[in-house]
């Protein structure tokens, strides 16, 4: 796992054969989505098919988060990939919840055996 | 938990630090005691607004901080957001953008997670007021367990200036004041949004939670009327018998004031230190002891506002007179916009009712031209406004015999229209004397010249009768503008006017009948005044008859049909009078003898 500065904020990623995930995101707010989703997309190489951003410790998201994360999504989608939210915090899922984007992105809660719940529009379940 | 602590601060307009002093207002929240997931979510409300005002400040003020007050109280914390932007209409309901959407959440947000959001707009500026309801951290949340508590020292809100502990009351800037003012004025500004309340029950309400506000007993307030010469009373909280009272002698101290300042105009006086204690040796008991106050909207006296108070406590203090000035002017706002608002549903229903009369006067025009083996007829009618003062009929009595009207009321819109209804009517009425047209302008004149004289209205009206086996045509002319003919085998074209005064002008006047005999390729154009009065480009010459007579002479080689005549004529009009717009009703009615077989779709 590599540990990079996003300008002042530091965050973590862990790449694997088609999939990576970005985690320790302390926020993500309009003042440092540009920064994020320029840091994001370059780690996004073609191979890529699963991106997933492990939002258990972001304890900010505003509508500029949102949007970012909603960029990814799509830049996701055009190549046939997912966007996952892993673990998202209280304060994210509110968020989420409240923007309905729950339904839009795949959610994935991890438990502290290691198993994972993907959910999407609520019906959906993955291992 | 520590409440009644404000925080006073500037932020500079950049997403960057917003998003710092956001998170330093969130710490100290925690650090005073408050829910952490609720002071977060008051977080992101601060954030979403914030950036809001930096993306839309004013080119001029794009570089100017942004004040931010947040107060907290033992339940809610509020925030005081002094926009410097140009303002915007408040979306009280803001609705979610597409999924795919990467922006247009933020107000949504703020509306989701605060219980309370009010935008209020006056001269000052533009004032945000947010609360949100947040409830003491639970045992073993509080301070500290965030992990982000900061010590005192990190307590630095990323701002030019910053004031948590402003007394408790006193001075100007007493938050708690400031919390009360702005509750009530909020608490009207949402009764008055849920009401359809008119302005002077606005101006009622307002007054009434001010007076509340600084403990004074009675209110009457004056409106300046549009003469800018005298008064209104709009509203006031008195006895309808004193109100005369006080009234009167308001006006009357007005009065002397000014006959005692010669040079002063009556605005200036008012404006001025209003003396009143001389006023209160006018005022019945026990409405004594009035203070007067200007209330003056962008640079003009709006109206006058009297509040009573106590003897005992002296004159009304300076912290109250500035409240004062608030609430009038916010009341001058809401009186203003409350008859923007009133005078707009006027508008509405008028338009409505005029379109309805539009419908009405078009359902009474004839809908389908008959046609006839004889003659061919075509017109066309064009109104300046919704409704008009024109109107036409056509009674096809037999195969080649018409009676055929035009009529123009003096004047365009709903009187005008009003009488060309009714004149319409007595000339059905009289059609049965269909061989005399100057009879039925004598009867017509008859029966309207008392109607039309107490308006100070008339009719110009013409009547032509048709007959094609006898080839002749009988006229009768009521001050209407000549009918023009024209023979196909002459390219002369040719005016009858017979003799006769408007309708409406004398009780028993004379109407010239005059026979006209029908040459072979006949064309006849009967049209009204708006036809010959339109102007040329530069609005200086009028088309006039003998622009009229000379388009149709120049026309006269072909024999074309008389759609066509118009057709070609209105397009003629079009370029004639390039950029004036139409300013009065236009009827034309182009007759010609039959030279094609008649077709339905004719």
């Amino acid at each position: 796992m590599l540990s990079v500065n996003v300008s002042t904020i530091v965050m973590k990623f862990e790449k694997s054969e088609k999939r990576i995930r970005f985690s320790d995101i302390p926020e993500l707010s309009a003042s440092r989505a540009g920064e994020i989703k320029a840091f994001v997309l370059e780690k996004l190489s073609p191979e890529i098919s699963t991106a997933e951003f492990d939002l258990s410790r972001t304890d900010f998201l505003d509508s500029g988060g949102l949007g970012f994360l909603i960029s990814i999504h799509k830049s996701m989608s055009s190549r046939r990939g997912r966007c996952v939210i892993m673990s998202p915090s209280p304060i994210v899922r509110q968020v989420l919840e409240l923007t309905r984007l729950h339904k839009v992105f795949d959610i994935c809660d991890e438990t502290t055996s290691g198993s994972a719940t993907i959910s999407r529009n609520r019906s959906e379940v993955a291992p | 938990m520590n409440c009644g602590t404000s925080i006073d601060c500037r932020i500079l307009p950049d997403l960057h630090h917003v998003r710092e002093s956001a998170a330093n207002i969130h710490r100290h929240l925690i650090k005073l005691g408050y829910d952490p997931h609720q002071s977060r979510e008051f977080e992101i409300i601060l954030v979403e607004v914030l950036n809001n005002l930096v993306a839309h400040a004013t080119r001029q003020k794009i570089h100017e901080n942004i004040r931010l007050v947040v107060s907290c109280h033992r339940e809610s914390v509020n925030a005081q957001i002094f926009d410097h932007s140009h303002g915007f209409i408040w979306n009280e309901n803001p609705q979610l953008p597409g999924d795919d959407a990467e922006s247009g959440r933020g107000l949504y947000l703020v509306h989701q997670l605060a219980d309370s959001v009010q935008y209020f707009r006056n001269l000052e500026g533009n004032l945000l007021w947010i609360e949100k309801k947040l409830k003491p951290a639970s045992p073993g949340e509080s301070s500290g367990t965030d992990g982000t508590t900061p010590s005192a020292t990190q307590l630095n809100i990323n701002a030019d200036s910053m004031d948590d502990s402003l007394p408790a009351s006193g001075s100007e800037q007493d938050p708690d004041m400031n919390q009360e003012v702005l509750s009530a004025l909020f608490g009207v500004i949402r009764e008055i949004s849920e009401s359809r309340d008119s302005s002077p029950a606005v101006a009622r309400r307002l007054l009434h939670r001010l007076c509340c506000l600084i403990e004074s007993e009675w209110f009457m307030f004056f409106e300046v009327l549009p003469d800018r010469e005298n008064f209104r009373l709009t509203a006031s909280s008195i006895e309808e018998d004193r109100e005369r009272i006080i009234e009167n002698s308001f006006s009357l101290l007005v009065k002397q004031m000014l006959l005692s300042a010669h040079d002063h105009t009556w605005d200036e006086i008012l404006r001025g230190e209003f003396p009143n204690e001389v006023f209160n040796n006018y005022l019945p008991s026990p409405y004594k002891w009035a203070h007067v106050c200007p209330v003056v909207i962008a640079g003009e006296l709006f109206g006058v506002l009297t509040l009573g108070h106590r003897p005992s406590s002296g004159s009304i203090p300076p912290k109250h007179r500035r409240l004062i000035q608030i609430f009038s002017e916010f009341l001058a706002i809401q009186i203003q916009s409350r008859k923007a608002q009133e005078s707009q549903i006027r508008s509405t229903v008028l338009k409505q009712e005029l379109e309805i009369a539009r419908n009405i006067q078009q359902a009474l025009l004839p809908g389908k031209l008959p046609l006839d083996n004889y003659f061919e007829i075509s017109v066309s009618c064009e109104t300046a406004q919704k409704v008009g003062g024109d109107f036409f009929d056509i009674e096809h009595l037999s195969e080649g015999e018409f009676l055929i009207y035009i009529v123009d009321v003096m004047g365009k819109g709903i009187p005008a229209a009003l009488f060309a209804t009714i004149c319409r009517t007595i000339f059905k009425y009289n059609k049965s004397h269909y061989r005399s047209p100057a009879h039925i302008l004598s009867e017509t004149n008859n029966y309207l010249f008392d109607d039309l004289c107490s308006v100070e209205m008339f009719i110009t009206a013409q009547v032509l009768y048709l007959n094609a086996r006898e080839k002749k045509a009988i006229l009768a002319n009521a001050g209407h503008p000549p009918l023009i003919i024209k023979s196909g085998n002459n390219p002369s074209v040719r005016e009858v006017c017979p003799e006769g005064l408007p309708i409406g002008i004398y009780r028993d006047t004379f109407f010239e009948e005059q026979v006209i005999p029908l040459p072979a390729n006949f064309d006849i154009l009967m049209y009204t005044d708006g036809l010959t009065d339109t102007r040329d480009a530069e609005n200086r010459e009028y088309f006039g008859i003998n622009g009229l007579k000379s388009w149709i002479g120049s026309n006269s080689d072909c024999h074309k049909a008389p759609h066509e005549v118009i057709r070609e004529l209105k397009g003629f009009l079009r370029k004639f009078s390039t950029h004036n717009i139409q300013s009065d009703d236009q009827t034309i009615i182009a007759i010609s003898e039959r030279r094609t077989c008649p077709s339905p779709s004719s």
